[in-house]
């Protein structure tokens, strides 16, 4: 998918992989998306951190430093307050572009 | 929120660096660890952790791009980096710099200057508003003037001491003088008491006129002095403390009291004169304020000698009124009510039936002064355009040069830009960087140009002047002029930067970032070079066009100072006196007694041939007239007009004028005798045709009055309305019977004039040594200065011509140079393969000839286009004939050459040794 189709998207998946998943560091979210969309979703991991770091500066989630399972230093992100509006609300715009292209695939 | 966010990163840039990196660096890491549990070997594991990743760099840069904070620490790393780039090249700074200040700074004075002149109003409120009154012209002079009596009535039809109706005399120059100190020249303008309310000026100190002070007979004058003016003579500090108020002195001797400044930016209402004190215009009646005037001749008992307020028949106010919007017409015919007892008085005073009617029927018109009175505009409107337009062609080459500047200086950083592109820059992100360098330069070189825009402009107006003063000018930076500037900028910065840049940072530009020297074949730097020649090409044409212009201007200039003028002016000087200041002169018979001491004491000096004296001046007489011939009949005024002058005997020899018929006039002619007048061959010709003048009779009035002087001699042409019109008509008469003061002592020395001038002086003043001398210059001085707009055309022509051909220069250097490194490597294996070092020089000297030869072809077609402009606008008859192009052509080959010669030794000296083995 080209970079900019994505985007909206790719946002849309961060945001509720971190609302499944709490606190999570980048590489999480990738193996996340890629084991629950059963390898149908693939992030290009060169738009993620963009991505992770635009998302940071408008609020929508937060980062600190912890050390992860095996050991290793990592950023971890979580959800803020207004992340979780912005989830709902890219949620229901995604839901209706869905049942757009649905309506207009079903035409013929 | 996130806005506090984005400015908190600021400044932590490099801790946002290490974070983000040791992110990227924790994922990979991660994903490694991830393969090697799944079973690959520790080295497939990283290698397939990276290639999923991606470039990290090229990740890093794009966080950053998603970072809008750090734009503007972006922008200050580009700054910095810019900086440095130019302290490593300060040659290309410098040139750029001074190319934009010279370029813009000679657009930006120019136009201040054809600003100043042509567009600017009067710094008062709504100019608009300000109308010049148009009635009857006057009868000799044609101007509109008006009567006292008229202006008055005018005034009462007007509202009263209400009326929007102003009245100014014309300006001359007295002194004032305070106690026993040395009398100051003073230009002194009388003016009515709402001049300045209904102008609407501003006092920068004390009070200006009010309509109190229009009182008859004052025994102490209130002045309103102009802020130059008391800031020169008096010191600033007094002029704005009281001291300078209610500060009692004599003007022209007569009792004056200083009550009011005007502001700073007020120069008067005639633009490129500034009176310096201002008097009510009842101080007229005093008889010591002269001023231009027209009359209705003599015949309708006007004595000049007594007040003028009560004398309807001399003309010498000017009025202005302030009219709302839209009230224009109402009030000129609201107004011409009350000047129909004048129409009447002049309509019976003309002569002519024909000036009869049209001063019948004459309305009052207004025409709109907001920009100031005056011929300033018109004088000087033509050539301040031409200049302008050469002024945009300075700035275009200059353009031209920068522009190739910067394709040649980013050709050299390909490689660089290459490997940033291929590092994950955007396209965007190099071209800011290239743009912040440039921004630099172009701001600096802004800054220099509005210095050198101001100190141009103000050598501009002295070079427009003259010899005795500068004109007065309003010189303010206005809104205009920084439009101005801005603009120029930000086109040069189209021109020399974001283009080239633009250019040279697209089109697949990574697949260059081979070696320096073998781009040199590549396609994209054949088209540079292809545009850096076409580039040049165009900057030699514009070059030609600037230097031929130079040229024409030149020409002309020459051509008109060569003029022949009909009289001898190599080897005469004026003394120009003031016999009328008070003291000197009282009777004619004093006047009389005076001229002959005063010539007697100049013919006794050893090197003087003779010396006489005229009323006029030459070259700025203007004393019009008109003369009917007896026997005749009647012709209109405009038919019989000419222009006279009173002067004294061997007035034609000492000016070298030739006599061609009749006799001189000689000292048997008294006022007793027969009055006679000697007219040159052009009033000759045109009052009597072929036929032979000498002792028919004429007139200033038609018959039965034309009958009173006799013709008994015919002169030569002479050019003393100033060498650029055809001699005007004149008639002679001799001072030994007018009833004339003349005040031009002409005398005719052998040798250089001006080296006689003390000498002179000395004399003069030895006879009388409270003779008011006013001047002594030589007569060819006097004429040279009524050529100062052509010499001012050529002066500034000349300069551009020569800072195009340094344009050039600094061109083709630049350019060549740039080639001759590149092509080292080629130029090296000629070597290496048997070529002369003549060969190789006459290589890049052909590279040369091929660009002039672009150039010069249409260079010579612009020249001629330009030149047929100019002349068409300034009414010239020089013309740019083919010997001056060939010259301006060889002049601009010549300066190719020159420096095409450096980089042509340079390339000569080429080791093949050394330029081979270096890739």
């Amino acid at each position: 998918m080209a970079k900019n189709d994505l985007q909206g998207t790719l946002d849309l998946l961060i945001l509720k992989t971190l609302a499944q998943l709490g606190s999570v560091h980048g590489y999480g979210i990738v193996l996340h998306i890629q084991r629950v969309s059963d390898e149908l979703l693939r992030v290009e991991e060169g738009s993620l951190y963009p991505a992770l770091h635009r998302m940071e500066q408008s609020g929508w989630i937060q980062s600190e430093w912890a050390v992860s399972e095996t050991n290793r230093k990592a950023k971890f992100y979580r959800l803020t307050k207004s992340g979780e509006a912005q989830l709902a609300a890219a949620e229901k715009s995604w839901h209706s572009v869905v049942k757009g292209v649905q309506a207009v695939m079903r035409f013929a | 929120m996130g806005m506090f966010r984005r400015i908190r990163s600021l400044g932590r840039r490099s801790q946002l660096d290490r974070e983000i990196k040791a992110e990227l660096q924790a994922h990979i890491a991660m994903r490694t660890e991830h393969n090697l549990a799944a079973g690959m070997s520790p080295r497939e594991a990283a290698r397939d952790a990276r290639v999923r990743f991606g470039n990290p760099t090229a990740t890093q840069e794009r966080v950053h791009a998603a970072d809008a904070a750090l734009l503007l620490e972006n922008l200050w790393l580009d700054l910095r980096y810019a900086l440095r780039q130019l302290r490593r090249s300060p040659g290309f700074a410098v040139t750029v710099i001074a190319t934009l200040a010279l370029g813009i700074g000679a657009n930006l004075a120019v136009f201040q200057l054809l600003y100043g002149v042509l567009l600017a109003q009067l710094p008062v409120p709504h100019p608009e508003q300000l109308y010049a009154l148009h009635a009857v012209r006057s009868p000799f002079d044609g101007d509109w003037s008006f009567s006292y009596g008229a202006y008055q009535r005018l005034v009462q039809a007007s509202g009263g001491a209400m009326s929007p109706i102003t009245a100014r005399s014309g300006s001359r120059s007295g002194y004032l003088q305070e106690g026993n100190g040395p009398p100051t020249p003073a230009v002194t303008q009388m003016v009515s008491g709402n001049f300045f309310s209904v102008l609407g000026v501003a006092p920068y100190a004390g009070r200006l006129f009010t309509v109190n002070d229009d009182r008859q007979g004052q025994s102490e004058w209130p002045v309103v002095l102009r802020y130059g003016f008391a800031k020169e003579h008096f010191g600033l500090m007094q002029a704005t403390g009281s001291s300078l108020l209610g500060r009692r002195c004599l003007l022209n001797s007569v009792p004056v009291v200083v009550v009011g400044v005007t502001n700073e930016r007020f120069l008067g209402v005639m633009k490129g004169s500034a009176p310096d004190v201002w008097i009510p215009i009842e101080a007229q009646a005093t008889s010591h304020f002269g001023t231009g005037f027209d009359s209705l001749g003599p015949g309708y008992g006007i004595e000049l000698g007594r007040s003028w307020l009560d004398q309807q028949g001399i003309f010498w106010l000017w009025l202005t009124a302030r009219v709302p919007e839209g009230q224009g017409a109402i009030s000129g015919a609201k107004w011409m009510g009350a000047f129909q007892t004048d129409i009447a008085f002049l309509a019976a005073a003309a002569k002519d039936p024909h000036i009869r009617e049209q001063i019948l029927h004459a309305q009052m018109d207004l025409h709109s002064v907001a920009g100031g009175e005056g011929a300033l505009g018109a004088r000087y409107s033509k050539p301040l355009i031409v200049l302008m337009t050469m002024a945009g062609l300075i700035f275009l080459v200059g353009c031209l040069n920068l522009a190739n500047l910067q394709l040649a200086r980013l050709s050299g950083r390909q490689r660089e830009i290459a490997l940033r592109i291929s590092l994950g820059a955007t396209r965007w992100r190099v071209l800011r960087q290239v743009l912040v360098e440039d921004m630099l330069l172009a701001l600096t070189g802004g800054g220099c140009a509005l210095l050198t825009g101001r100190l141009a402009s103000t050598i501009l107006l002295h070079w427009a002047s003259g010899r005795n003063s500068t004109i007065p000018l309003d010189l303010h930076i206005d809104f205009p002029l920084i439009l101005l500037g801005a603009g120029l900028l930000a086109g040069s910065l189209l021109a020399f930067s974001l283009l080239p840049a633009w250019w040279i940072t697209g089109r697949g530009f990574a697949a260059a970032s081979g070696s320096q020297r073998g781009a040199a074949a590549d396609m994209q730097s054949r088209a540079a070079s292809r545009w850096s020649s076409l580039l040049l090409a165009g900057q030699v044409s514009l070059s030609l066009a600037l230097v031929g212009m130079a040229g024409l201007f030149g020409q002309t200039l020459l051509y008109i100072a060569e003029t022949d003028a009909g009289m001898d002016r190599e080897h005469v000087l004026s003394v120009h006196l003031d016999l009328n200041r008070d003291g000197v002169a009282g009777s004619q018979a004093d006047f009389a007694t005076i001229h002959k001491g005063l010539l007697d004491s100049l013919t006794a000096l050893p090197d003087v041939r003779s010396a006489t004296m005229q009323s006029c001046s030459i070259p700025r007489c203007g004393w019009n007239t008109a003369f009917h011939v007896f026997g005749q009949p009647a012709r209109t005024e405009e038919q019989l007009h000419g222009e006279e002058n009173h002067v004294g005997l061997n007035y034609f020899q000492t000016l070298g004028i030739p006599l061609l018929r009749g006799r001189d006039f000689a000292s048997s002619d008294r006022v007793n005798t027969t009055h006679v007048v000697i007219f040159n061959e052009a009033y000759a010709k045109k009052l009597f045709g072929a036929e032979n003048p000498v002792g028919r009779w004429v007139g200033y009035e038609p018959p039965p009055n034309d009958h009173k002087f006799l013709v008994v001699g015919v002169v030569g042409n002479a050019r003393v309305d100033g060498l650029r019109v055809e001699p005007p008509p004149v008639a002679y008469m001799t001072l030994n019977q007018t009833s004339d003061s003349a005040n031009v002592l002409e005398v005719r020395v052998a040798g250089d004039p001006g080296a006689h001038a003390q000498e002179i002086r000395h004399a003069l003043l030895s006879y009388r040594p409270d003779l008011a001398i006013e001047e002594i210059v030589a007569l060819n001085t006097e004429f040279s200065d009524g050529l100062t707009t052509e010499k001012l055309l050529a002066r500034l022509t000349q300069i551009f011509g020569l800072l195009s051909l340094a344009l050039a220069a600094l061109g083709f250097y630049g350019l060549l140079s740039f080639r001759v490194s590149r092509r080292t490597s080629e130029i090296g294996i000629r070597i290496a393969l048997g070529a002369s070092k003549a060969q190789v020089q006459r290589l890049i000297f052909r590279q040369t000839g091929g660009i002039l030869l672009a150039g010069v072809i249409p260079g010579i077609l612009l020249t001629e286009t330009m030149s047929r402009a100019a002349r068409g606008i300034l009414d010239t008859s020089a013309k740019t004939d083919g010997l001056m192009l060939l010259g301006a052509v060889l002049m601009l080959a010549v300066v190719a050459m020159i420096a095409t010669f450096l980089p042509a030794r340079r390339a000569a000296g080429v080791d093949p040794m050394v330029s081979l083995r270096c890739e």
